[in-house]
């Protein structure tokens, strides 16, 4: 056995350039692998936390009647009443209200959402005080103050600090109308978004609505469903962001699949130039294989001998290709990989609103180790006809 | 008797009219520590007539019985573990491993067939030894001359004492005077470890050496058998 060792290894060294570019192709694929699983893993997750954090939530609980079957429509007359403690007590849960409205300015009126927001809350949780342009962000205990996207603020045509009026009908059939004063502008990257929503407070919402304390539209968390289980009663229903904006999920599972998919093309390239590159190595030395054969060196010998010159070869261009993995996505994790030069400079937007275009790689131990099988799977296969084909050709003597 | 060689006929290719006989109905006897040559001209079919007692290929009639057993009737499984215990090759080209040494070259064959390591040490040094180059036992093949490569292969094949010795015009790829030394080599070992050596070759100059000359044409050996 220790011979069988010494007899592989010393073939192995023989040729280094062949034996180079063998190590040089699987680590760089190893290193292709683990770059593009990472990529995909960090840029799905980070624009998850965005569409999620942004706006929508993780996950929302809301009266089982309150949207329609395909999420298009909402009922406000549809509300949760909510026990202030286990309100107060679960920092990680916002309450929302969100109120179909006119909104009228000096130059135009539009139809929006206004969503009443619990200040507070949404500065720990959301990133929606992160997007204000011109501004502060709301207070609990400021009296219809109302944030506005860029995109409004210029078809309506105000700025900060302008009054606008704003229409709907409250809980009670009576119509509501009331004044509200921009104290912010938001800016969701020039997205849908900025049209559709303007924020203000939850007791200036109530208020507008003629909503009865602790009653809300939506209890949403940022983190997972489980902080919302314990609000859950019967009337009321938790769905996750997937459920609730279906169009982005699927542009996301659709990104998702295709990049698996390319990893599956590489894997599959690779392997056939694996295959080549061991069956040229091998066919080379034909006539070495069919002199061990004559002088008696048994077939399983031989095919063994090559198939420790083999793993000896993946198993060392995997020990590179793991370190030289490692740190290019560690690289790519303190320097992100900004997309923009993909879009023309463009911003990406997404649910109507920007996503952020730098992605920060995140290490993922279980791509090294699926990269790893991948490769010593596929050298495997790849070397089953070379290796089959090299000692059956050598018994061929003429 | 070692080796029974009865009628033995190869035949290359199906049809009736491109058949070529390349061993046509030889008939040979060889016994322990002969020293036999097999002459003719490229062509003539030696090589073909020594894969065939090698068990390299299959004869297409006749029989090889090697100590009383048919070769032509091994699986290619036994007739691999035949050559590896009974017979020692030296081809035209050496066919040393060039990433081995001398010493590990003649060491290959030894490990799969012996596991004591004293042993195996011991019976190659003294191969390389009786071949004359235990100096150069830690030189690889491109290190060495045509002549010196060929001793290599020579303890190689001699290393085991195995009982016969098979070479295929050994002595093509080296100057006159190397060949001389190398039947003369031959010839020492045959006298003194009593091997059989049964060797091909085209050039006349040597038979001078050898006990035994067998001249082969066309398929046919057409001399020296008795």
């Amino acid at each position: 056995m220790l011979f069988l060792l010494k007899y592989s290894l010393k073939n192995l060294l023989r040729s280094y350039a062949r034996s180079s570019i063998l190590c040089v192709g699987l680590s760089t694929s190893f290193i292709l692998i683990v770059w593009l699983l990472s990529f995909n893993y960090s840029a799905q997750k980070q624009m998850t936390q965005e569409v999620t954090q942004q706006f929508i939530g993780y996950a929302q609980l809301f009266h089982q009647e309150y949207y329609n079957q395909d999420y298009s429509e909402i009922n406000p007359y549809r509300v949760l009443k909510i026990d202030p403690t286990k309100y107060h007590e679960a920092s990680n849960v916002c309450g929302r209200l969100t109120i179909p409205t006119f909104i009228s300015g000096p130059q135009n009126m539009a139809g929006l959402l206004l969503i009443g927001l619990d200040p507070q809350k949404e500065l720990q949780n959301s990133s929606i005080h992160k997007m204000i342009a011109q501004g502060t962000f709301l207070n609990e205990d400021d009296a219809n103050n109302i944030i506005i996207g860029k995109r409004l603020s210029k078809k309506l045509g105000v700025q900060q600090g302008d009054e606008l009026v704003v229409l709907g009908q409250a809980l009670d059939g009576s119509i509501a109308n009331d004044l509200f004063t921009v104290s912010a502008i938001i800016d969701f990257g020039g997205g849908d978004l900025e049209e559709r929503v303007a924020f203000t407070n939850l007791a200036s919402g109530r208020n507008f609505l003629s909503m009865p304390a602790d009653t809300f539209h939506q209890l949403v968390s940022f983190q997972s469903t489980d902080s919302l289980l314990p609000f859950n009663e019967t009337q009321s229903k938790i769905d996750n962001w997937q459920q609730l904006l279906p169009d982005v999920a699927l542009s996301m599972r659709f990104t998702s699949s295709f990049c698996w998919l390319l990893s599956v093309v590489i894997v599959l390239i690779v392997g056939a130039g694996v295959a080549n590159a061991f069956f040229l190595s091998f066919a080379e030395r034909e006539d070495e294989i069919k002199s061990l054969n004559i002088i008696g060196i048994p077939s399983s010998w031989i095919t063994l001998s090559l198939g420790i010159e083999s793993l000896c070869l993946t198993l060392f261009s995997l020990f590179i290709g793991n370190i030289l993995a490692w740190l290019i996505v560690t690289y790519f994790s303190i320097h992100p990989l900004d997309m923009m030069f993909m879009t023309g400079g463009q911003p990406i937007l997404l649910g109507g609103m920007e996503i952020s275009s730098a992605v920060s790689f995140i290490h993922y131990p279980l791509f090294y180790l699926v990269a790893n099988i991948i490769i010593i799977s596929f050298t495997s296969l790849a070397m089953v006809y070379p290796i089959w084909s090299a000692v059956k050709r050598s018994k061929h003597v003429a | 008797m070692l080796l029974e060689i009865k009628n033995l006929c190869k035949t290359y290719g199906n049809q009736a009219e491109v058949q070529v006989k390349a061993v046509n109905n030889i008939s040979l006897d060889v016994t322990q520590g002969d020293f036999s040559a097999i002459i003719g001209p490229s062509g003539s079919g030696k090589t073909t007539f020594l894969n065939l007692i090698a068990g390299l290929l299959l004869p297409s009639c006749g029989e090889i019985l090697f100590q009383k057993k048919a070769i032509h009737l091994m699986s290619e499984k036994e007739r691999t573990s035949f050559r590896l215990n009974n017979i020692g090759f030296i081809f035209q080209n050496y066919q040393l491993f060039p990433m081995l040494t001398a010493y590990e070259n003649v060491e290959l064959p030894l490990q799969l067939k012996e596991k004591d390591q004293i042993k195996i040490k011991d019976r190659i040094e003294k191969a390389l030894e009786l071949v004359g180059i235990s100096s150069l036992a830690q030189r690889y093949p491109n290190q060495m001359s045509g002549g010196q490569q060929q001793r290599v292969s020579i303890a190689r094949a001699i290393a085991d004492a195995p009982s016969l010795i098979l070479a295929d015009e050994p002595t093509a790829n080296l100057d006159s005077h190397t060949a001389h030394e190398i039947i003369s080599l031959f010839k020492k070992l045959n006298k003194e470890l009593n091997l059989t050596f049964l060797f091909s070759t085209h050039d006349p100059r040597l038979i001078d050496q050898v006990d035994r000359v067998l001249t082969m044409s066309d398929g046919i050996i057409t001399g020296g058998i008795a």
